[in-house]
């Protein structure tokens, strides 16, 4: 857990999310089926610590006791050494804040699992620092998402919009698509859950 | 979006042939819900959404080769069409979509044992399932000396990559990877298991030493085809190299890369070097060629005399070339030594610079941070490779699905080089767009005895935008065409019209093929239409 002004880097971030996710999957009884949508507390988030709201959301995903893991160490050992073995074990929802790219890889992956994305919501950042926000999904997962602000520190807002109790259903709006056009000199990411 | 029937085939007979295959494979393992079927979409189909995509009706995930065949045998009884898939990560060919609308994708990813692997005679036996992660991941944990040759991305599969003739980056006889197996074992059509090479003799310990049986070898029928479904496969591997390294030569002059040519060929045909990289100092790559450059390519395709002028006053070198050595380190500088002189003696001008050494196998800690090039070099698989084209942050903005390409086969010439991109830069100038290629345009090198020179045009989630991306590929499709060049794979929009160009001898080839596919499957259930091939019952049949 972060404690006072203990800096978030990688290094902190492995040894937290490690930690919790041993215990979490000491609790597992068996295979399971997959929880169809996400319900209930999340069992991973992925950030990229690159960043600002990344960071956000890593520190508020910890403080909520939620496994983090940054995707800076690199997709493949997150999927083949760690992510997968979990899941094929018990296809728990997971979560994440991170470019394009890295939903784009997940995306793919997670067939492997028999998992989706069930929502997302793309984030532009403008030069000026102020988000706009795009979702795609479930009505409830629009709902819950259209509450986002254009400020600085949704990133963390995203990560109790995602770890908080809640059902949202999975809509297949949210799979394979690409994301909205971003001004140059925007920044893009992308929040989002696979189940 | 509802999801296709197989053609010709009720709905009752679809779900009774469904219900019988969840019996073999289990219903945790059998997909007909629109959500788990629709995952099977190709991401980068440069048909999304509209009629001509691809779509399964269903899927299917057996465990082991029993239930594969017994999923063929009820297949051929409703007359229904699979799909094999290993991990149906083959983006811009089809990805996990099947050739036919309405087909069952076999989804191999259940088998995914690594059978052997071999440090002393250097092979491993894998099963579809099996990625190269997975496989370089073994061989690291269990501190194999053996190297990977692996495409990039390297989420594939080793059989199914291989079996689409992919290819890789290091020494020439590893990085044609169906090049490098040897032996399989196929599920026929008729659901019989067949073993090619030594492994047809029962007993034999030879399947992964030697690749031919007596008779006829009929591995070659099972790339890029719809002969059978391949269940295990032997590949041969390069035992781990002491030593890496880099030495780059750049030639001053545009006509230098004749000679240049040349003396690569002799290093890469002798086997002293692998992958080489060609580049241009003056040239601007992907990046679009520099103002002065462009300035010239507005008043069409310049002179020889033009191109040397503009070298000349570039003030850089015309082309570089990256060779890699792998070996003892006596003989890998051995070798650098001997190919300076060669291009000393060769090309007057030329100049050399050391790059990297690197004893192997590279610390763990090492690789995250290894350049992508050398990676791809040292068979470490990556992912990061999604970030240059279509998920490049410089084109975010306008986020495309994906890419098509177009890697044509040209003659291993500087000549025939640049045949080639003048052809493709005058095809985008007929289309009224900005060209990708220019006269410093350098080649791909994963076959070794043949060039490769690429186009690629993005697809998108717009029927308009993917229009106008289908356009232009045909257009370069064409023109090349006409100049000898053509593709040695492409996406299922293209393949029809890509075989047609392989008509010498009035199709005789498409012919042949067609013929065998009537002899082998002739109730047309494996991946039916895949490269053009039909079997006779089928009205698209020319047979």
């Amino acid at each position: 857990m972060l404690q006072g002004e203990q800096m978030l880097n990688r290094r902190t971030l492995l040894k937290l999310g490690t930690a919790s996710l041993a215990a979490t999957l000491s609790q597992v009884p068996g295979r399971a089926l997959a929880d169809n949508g996400l319900a209930g507390s999340p069992r991973r988030a992925v950030c990229d610590l690159r960043f600002e709201e990344g960071r956000a959301f890593a520190s508020a995903m910890i403080g909520r006791g939620v496994p983090v893991s940054d995707v800076a160490g690199g997709i493949p050992d997150l999927w083949y050494r760690d992510l997968r073995a979990a899941l094929l074990h018990r296809r728990l929802a997971f979560i994440g804040l991170t470019d394009r790219t890295a939903l784009f890889t997940l995306e793919e992956l997670a067939r492997d699992v028999g998992m989706r994305v069930g929502g997302r919501t793309d984030h532009t950042i403008d030069h000026h620092g102020m988000a706009s926000h795009r979702t795609t999904g479930s009505s409830a997962w629009r709902r819950a998402a259209g509450r986002l602000g254009p400020e600085r520190g949704f990133g963390a807002d995203i990560a109790a919009l995602l770890a908080a109790p809640g059902a949202y259903d999975i809509s297949p709006a949210a799979q394979k698509y690409t994301g909205p056009f971003a001004a140059a000199g925007s920044v893009t990411l992308v929040s989002w859950w696979i189940a | 979006m509802a999801l296709p029937l197989p053609p010709n085939v009720s709905e009752r007979d679809f779900r009774a042939a469904m219900s019988e295959m969840s019996r073999v494979v289990g219903p945790d393992w059998t997909f007909t819900s629109e959500a788990d079927v629709m995952l099977y979409r190709d991401s980068y189909s440069i048909l999304w959404g509209e009629s001509e995509e691809r779509l399964a009706s269903a899927a299917v995930a057996p465990a082991n080769v029993e239930q594969v065949q017994q999923v063929v045998r009820i297949a051929n009884r409703y007359r229904i069409p699979l799909y094999p898939i290993s991990t149906g990560r083959n983006l811009t060919y089809g990805g996990s979509a099947p050739t036919l609308s309405g087909s069952i994708v076999v989804d191999l990813k259940r088998m995914n044992r690594i059978l052997a692997v071999d440090e002393k005679r250097h092979f491993a036996v894998v099963e579809p399932g099996v990625s190269y992660f997975d496989l370089y991941n073994y061989i690291k944990e269990h501190k194999l000396k053996v190297m990977l040759d692996v495409p990039d991305p390297g989420w594939g599969s080793p059989i199914g990559n291989s079996l689409d003739h992919g290819v890789g980056y290091t020494m020439a006889p590893f990085r044609d990877h169906f090049g490098a197996h040897c032996g399989m074992e196929v599920v026929t059509a008729e659901g019989e298991v067949l073993r090619t090479g030594m492994g047809a003799l029962p007993g034999a310990d030879s399947w992964q030493d030697c690749r031919y049986s007596a008779g006829a070898s009929v591995d070659g029928l099972l790339a890029q085809s719809n002969f059978g479904i391949v269940t295990k496969m032997g590949f041969w591997l390069m035992p781990l190299p002491e030593t890496y390294f880099t030495g780059t030569v750049t030639v001053p002059r545009y006509q230098d890369l004749t000679a240049m040519v040349e003396e690569v060929s002799y290093l890469e045909d002798s086997f002293l070097i692998g992958y080489p990289t060609y580049g241009s100092p003056v040239g601007g790559g992907f990046m679009g060629p520099p103002p002065a450059l462009a300035q010239l390519l507005r008043n069409g395709w310049p002179s020889i005399e033009q191109l040397e002028d503009y070298v000349r006053s570039a003030g850089r070198p015309a082309w570089s070339v990256r060779l890699n050595f792998y070996g003892p380190e006596e003989t890998v500088r051995a070798n650098w030594a001997a190919a300076k002189r060669r291009f000393a003696q060769a090309i007057p001008g030329a100049a050399f610079e050391d790059g990297i050494f690197l004893k192997l196998p590279v610390a763990a800690e090492m690789e995250p941070n290894l350049d992508q090039t050398i990676k791809q070099a040292l068979g470490i698989p990556a992912l990061e490779i999604f970030m240059a084209v279509a998920r490049n942050p410089m084109t975010d903005r306008d986020p495309a699905a994906g890419h098509a390409d177009f890697f044509a086969i040209v003659p291993r010439k500087a000549t025939a080089l640049w045949e080639a991109a003048r052809t493709m830069f005058e095809a985008y100038r007929e289309m009224g767009l900005p060209a990708q290629h220019d006269p410093f345009t350098t080649p791909l090198c994963f076959y070794s005895r043949a060039f490769m020179v690429i186009t690629i045009v993005p697809t998108w989630r717009d029927a308009e935008k993917n229009r106008r991306s289908r356009d232009l590929l045909t257009k370069v499709m064409d023109r090349c065409g006409e100049h000898g060049f053509a593709p040695y794979r492409t996406s299922p929009a293209f393949q029809e019209h890509l075989v047609g160009k392989y008509s010498y001898g009035n199709n005789a080839l498409l012919k042949f093929q067609q013929r065998l596919k009537s002899g082998i499957d002739p109730n047309g259930i494996l991946a039916p239409g895949r490269y053009g091939v039909w079997p006779a019952n089928s009205r698209r049949s020319g047979a």
